[in-house]
């Protein structure tokens, strides 16, 4: 790293540089789209680094942290700053005491003791928000389950930790309260009250950091072992096991479970007639009634026109005989027919059913696909 | 005489009853054919569309976020059981991918393709997915995803990256094998 002459030289060199800092603090780069003189200088003054094996640029770690403590993105905590601060803190009030006891001015140490005290409370909800957004990313954005439970297992430590420092801090107040009062100056006081005040705002933020942190656990376990029991469930099902081995036959039995298998609407047109079958008898015989009424001054009107295509009869008695006397189910026996015109397929499987349902055997569960349509595969008895 | 039975009930009745014979789930936080829609007039209805298809067989189901009919003899249906037990596989597959697959999970076509590229883990469960068989990376992907489109468990929001989210109904696979017990 160069010597640095001043810092107005490494402002101005990361002026110079502000695109590139800029596009770096996101992204990587290469050397090539970068090569120029403002940026070998920054190079030298450690602001950017270059890796010459796979020729990239980066920002150097101390300038990212420089950038994210601006920007107040830190993505790690410092809860150790605290008591570093609190035992600087001590001994500048040893200082204190000494001056005082000589009589010396002590201006300049209460400034000092001042800039550490108020830097205390900012720190404690800076480390706060760290933890809680780290544990929230962890927890939905970590693909990889050991991973996880790993990070969060340490946030719920460094939240343990920050609780410890948070105590310390208030420990710390209290004892040297009359201390502080002693030097009479407004903001030392100022900043006390804010530590004071802030001190139960903490302690809620921390009971409810440290709840959901451990609900993020427990449901990172049951995900776990969920993740487990999937993974046994693919291993019993490679082996040809699954049904021995678990309830799942017994389990699809008593669920409650929607139809996977699409039904063909033409099959299940009954269905839905049957639910209006009374409000359509009323119709019926409403217009009954109508049409005996207009009997005797006209004549019947039909509102159905016919037409005048012929209909080819089937003997129904003969196709039943023919079936019984053979092997194949239903459909492929009147699919085999040639008599049979394909498009009347449907209405004569259906007809011989509902004549002679009590002869055949619909319990399998098989199905016959004819004609883009579902056919369920009905055998002679 | 012609009866349009469409005047004899709600329209959403007729809406609803085509779900069923296509044996949909209908779900909150679906943009597609009016399913957000749906939901909202169901759970305002809900033990008048209840009582309305139960006599031809039918139970409507409430869960989180979506609902679904239950035919009653659904469970004695063997292409059921097989098509559940089919998704140990792409469940396992998912969940090894990112653990956080879940309800409202969004994924792409490209970050699916590049997981398995770089995980061998994953490429491993994909070769023994004998019936999702592809002859690429791609493909193995695509079958998937187009799989679990059909089943109603995701959906594409956004046709310019490819975007899919996983929808509500994605709960009722996941929540089945969570109760499936293994006889240790």
């Amino acid at each position: 790293m160069k010597k640095t002459k001043n810092i107005i030289d490494i402002i101005k060199v990361e002026y110079s540089c502000r695109e590139v800092i800029q596009a770096l603090y996101t992204y990587k780069s290469i050397r090539q789209d970068h090569k120029n003189a403002r940026v070998d200088e920054a190079i030298e003054l450690d602001i950017i680094e270059y890796n010459d094996y796979d020729d990239e640029l980066s920002l150097s770690s101390e300038s990212r942290d420089y950038y994210k403590n601006r920007l107040k993105q830190q993505d790690e905590t410092n809860i150790s700053f605290i008591s570093d601060k609190l035992k600087n803190l001590k001994n500048l009030l040893k200082v204190y005491n000494i001056r005082v006891r000589n009589n010396e001015n002590s201006d300049k140490d209460i400034k000092k003791i001042y800039t550490l005290l108020n830097s205390i409370p900012s720190l404690l909800l800076n480390n706060i928000y760290i933890i809680s957004s780290n544990s929230v990313f962890a927890f939905k954005n970590e693909s990889n389950f050991e991973i996880k439970m790993n990070n969060l297992k340490i946030y719920q430590e460094e939240i343990t930790l920050l609780i410890q420092a948070s105590n310390e801090v208030d420990n710390f107040i209290k004892q040297e309260k009359n201390l502080f009062k002693s030097m009479s100056n407004h903001k030392i006081n100022l900043t006390i009250l804010k530590l004071q005040r802030n001190s139960l705002n903490l302690e809620s933020m921390f009971r409810t950091i440290y709840r959901d942190v451990k609900n993020f656990i427990n449901q990172s376990i049951k995900d776990g072992k969920f993740i487990k029991k999937l993974k046994k469930l693919q291993e019993l099902k490679n082996d040809n096991d699954l049904y021995n081995n678990t309830n799942i036959e017994e389990l699809i039995k008593i669920k409650p479970h929607i139809n996977l298998k699409k039904i063909e609407r033409k099959l299940l047109r009954d269905d839905r007639v049957f639910d209006f079958i009374d409000k359509i008898e009323l119709v019926i015989k409403d217009r009954d009634s109508k049409i005996t009424n207009q009997k005797k001054s006209k004549a019947i009107e039909y509102d159905i026109k016919e037409t005048g295509k012929t209909k080819k009869l089937y003997n129904y008695q003969k196709l039943n005989n023919d079936f019984l006397s053979q092997d194949k189910d239903l459909i492929t026996f009147l699919k085999s027919d040639i008599n049979i015109e394909k498009s009347k397929l449907l209405g004569i499987f259906v007809r011989m059913i509902k004549n002679f349902s009590c002869r055949y055997n619909m319990e399998s569960d098989d199905f016959r696909e004819i004609e883009n349509r579902i056919y369920k595969k009905v055998l002679a008895k | 005489m012609l009866i349009d039975v469409n005047n004899l009930v709600p329209q959403y009745m007729n809406k609803i009853y085509n779900i069923i014979l296509k044996g949909q789930f209908i779900n909150e936080n679906s943009n597609k054919n009016g399913s957000a829609q749906l939901y909202r007039i169901i759970s305002q209805n809900e033990i008048e569309i209840k009582s309305y298809f139960q006599p031809i067989g039918y139970t409507l189901i409430n869960r989180v976020g979506y609902f679904y009919f239950a035919r009653d003899d659904a469970g004695d249906n063997q292409f059921n059981l097989e098509k559940i037990v089919d998704y140990i596989d792409i469940v396992n597959f998912l969940k090894t991918m990112d653990s956080n697959f879940n309800v409202d999970y969004r994924l792409t076509l490209n970050s699916m393709e590049k997981e398995l590229n770089s995980n061998i883990e994953l490429q491993d469960l994909a070769s023994k997915m004998g019936r999702i068989n592809s002859s690429n990376h791609r493909k193995f992907i695509e079958k998937i995803i187009n799989k679990l489109e059909k089943s109603g468990f995701i959906e594409e929001r956004n046709i310019s990256n490819g975007e899919y989210i996983v929808l509500k109904s994605y709960d009722y696979i996941e929540s089945f094998f969570k109760e499936v017990e293994v006889y240790e």
